[in-house]
């Protein structure tokens, strides 16, 4: 069965050019655009990855984040944190709200995907 | 020494003079007492004496002798009865007489252990109770015809010296306690303005200046006393104007110490205000950071995705996200021009371009560029007033205020709805509104949409994202207008953006 990745982000032309390429190396894909269709898709959905922005309509990525990994119910699912914000404080937040990962935009699609595959390996190996 | 030092001045004088008084009286006492001894000795041996030459020649030897013809018996007992009367003189302890060859003849009275040697004692230095005195009874021819010896008792004496030295002594220590007694109180008279001086002095210690000395006498004391009165005034002048000084400099000190805590104060205030600011910038560059991003995000990933060859994209595909990137392109080109605007504006740095304008003409011709560029083919209606007044204003700015609102009211619009533009010129200003039919502005935010990078949150304002900065420019462009802009409800739906401007005569001007 294919791995599942939610990408939670506002922006449709991101959340267009992140499936596209997604969907390209055979990743199940559900897009959402704000934070409570987000947290909506995630229990539907079950997904093993979360692609997830921080300014997000009507519940905030970080809430987001927080909910997910407050919930033992998500615990295997990966965040990762897709944010046009690269400050560093957003960076220590992010992982201290349990997040897996922290990339910047804008990004290289390669360097995205390339990290998302390591994050789900290095997970399917531990499980 | 440390003692002596804290014996009081008084104490230490009258033990001075008292031990100085001891000393002399003393010598004085023992040289009187031994002079008294030696005269009263020395009558004492020429009395004995006299005593024993008048006992002898009362005694008559030589007529006893012939009396009674040599019976030594006779002769004994004679002299025996005539001893025996004299040594009813208290002082007198025995009478002895002896032959002329030194035999004994009668002895009275309580004689001595030791031998006669018929000599007399030395009158100076007696050693025993008793003075022997010996004398050689001599015939009217000048012969030798017996001796006497007699003993004087001089315990007498020695008692009456030793108490007349007694007396003496008692005598001595009661005029030291005199002359103890009168030294004190004349110490205390004479160092009664000491005394004064003294607690004048501490009263100055105690910054009591209000004290003065009584300056009754002439002498040394007198002197110093009245040195100190001047010396007193001269302080408490002294003092008092220091007093003076160091108050004025504390109030002095006191105000600049207000002052500087105003400036403190105001500091904090402008620090805070700067600091404020600063927060202000740096949220605002990042935000701009992160709006700048977005679009340059999807303009670099699609270049990317339609170079990659792996995924196959038909030239459909590869147009559309071409599309993409001009419009993501054109969005940041925008965004940059809003940023600069709003720096601008911020700092106060923009300069309007005022010119006399037809009013009609601007609006028409704005609205003009939105009518070509319509894809929801929205029905674009003006009316206003025929002759409305040529305007003092900068037309790019108010076309640019006229653009932002007419592009919001189209993005909000529904498909072949209307956008109603009206002109109307009061006395002096004219008012123009833009209604659209779209989904209206709740009123909890109609005052917030003009803030900087306010967006509503919905749908469509996501799928068409500007900077948030449009209505935030116009509002500062029409109130360097000296206009004012604002929002109202769409009857039955929608919004309406009005703004107004004065007609007056304003030649160009900065602000």
């Amino acid at each position: 069965m294919n791995e599942k990745i939610l990408i939670i982000d506002d922006e449709e032309n991101i959340v267009q050019l992140l499936s596209l390429n997604l969907m390209c190396e055979a990743y199940n894909i559900d897009v959402a655009y704000d934070g409570e269709e987000g947290l909506q898709k995630v229990e539907t959905f079950m997904p093993n990855l979360i692609i997830l922005d921080i300014r997000l309509p009507k519940i905030t990525g970080w809430e987001v984040c927080q909910k997910i990994k407050e919930n033992p119910k998500y615990k295997v699912i990966s965040v990762v944190i897709l944010t046009a914000s690269a400050q560093r404080t957003d960076r220590d937040k992010a992982f201290s709200l349990g997040a897996d990962e922290f990339l910047s935009k804008p990004f290289e699609i390669k360097f995205i995907v390339d990290r998302i595959k390591a994050i789900l390996e290095k997970k399917s190996k531990n499980l | 020494m440390k003692i002596l030092n804290k014996l009081s001045f008084k104490f230490k004088l009258i033990s001075i003079i008292l031990i100085v008084n001891i000393v002399i009286s003393s010598l004085t006492m023992m040289l009187l007492h031994n002079k008294i001894k030696k005269t009263i000795i020395q009558k004492i041996g020429l009395r004995t004496n006299t005593i024993v030459n008048i006992i002898s020649t009362s005694a008559k030897i030589e007529d006893i002798y012939l009396l009674f013809s040599n019976d030594k018996k006779q002769i004994t007992q004679y002299l025996e009865r005539y001893s025996k009367e004299i040594l009813n003189e208290p002082e007198i302890e025995y009478v002895a007489f002896y032959g002329k060859n030194e035999e004994a003849l009668s002895l009275v009275g309580s004689l001595p252990d030791k031998k006669f040697n018929f000599e007399s004692d030395d009158i100076n230095n007696l050693n025993n109770s008793t003075y022997n005195v010996s004398k050689d009874i001599f015939s009217e021819e000048g012969n030798i015809i017996g001796h006497i010896m007699v003993g004087f008792s001089i315990q007498n004496i020695d008692s009456a010296l030793k108490e007349n030295a007694n007396i003496s002594f008692k005598l001595l220590i009661f005029s030291f306690l005199i002359i103890s007694l009168i030294i004190y109180v004349v110490l205390t008279y004479f160092l009664k303005p000491l005394q004064l001086l003294y607690q004048a002095s501490t009263n100055v210690v105690n910054k009591n200046f209000d004290c003065y000395v009584p300056v009754s006498s002439n002498d040394e004391i007198g002197k110093i006393s009245e040195q100190f009165n001047i010396m007193v005034k001269e302080l408490k002048s002294f003092y008092s104007g220091l007093e003076k000084k160091v108050k004025a400099a504390t109030s002095e000190l006191h105000v600049s110490n207000k002052e500087l805590q105003e400036q403190t104060i105001k500091l904090m205030k402008i620090n805070l205000q700067l600091k404020e600011m600063d927060e202000k910038k740096s949220e605002f560059v990042s935000v701009v950071a992160h709006d700048l991003r977005t679009p340059l995000t999807s303009i670099l990933g699609f270049a990317e995705t339609i170079m990659k060859t792996e995924l196959k994209l038909t030239e459909e595909q590869k147009s559309k996200y071409l599309i993409i990137i001009q419009q993501e392109s054109r969005r940041l080109g925008r965004l940059i021009s809003d940023f600069l605007d709003l720096s601008k504006i911020e700092e106060g740095r923009i300069h309007l371009k005022f010119k006399k304008v037809n009013f009609n003409e601007l609006v028409e011709r704005t609205v003009e560029t939105f009518r070509i560029n319509n894809n929801k083919n929205i029905n674009f209606v003006i009316e206003t007033d025929s002759n409305i007044a040529e305007i003092n204003l900068d037309p790019d700015r108010i076309s640019q205020v006229l653009q932002n609102i007419l592009s919001n009211a189209m993005k909000y619009s529904p498909s072949n709805s209307a956008i109603n533009i009206l002109l109307k010129q009061y006395y002096n200003f004219v008012k123009i509104s833009v209604s659209d039919f779209g989904m209206g502005i709740p009123n909890e935010e109609k005052e917030k949409v003009f803030q900087k990078f306010y967006r509503i949150d919905n749908d469509i304002s996501r799928k068409e994202r500007g900077s948030g900065l449009g209505l935030t420019i116009s509002k500062a462009i029409i109130e360097l207008h000296c206009g004012r802009i604002w929002v109202e409800d769409n009857i039955p739906n929608g919004s309406v953006f009005i703004f107004t401007l004065p007609i007056r005569n304003f030649d160009e001007y900065k602000i």
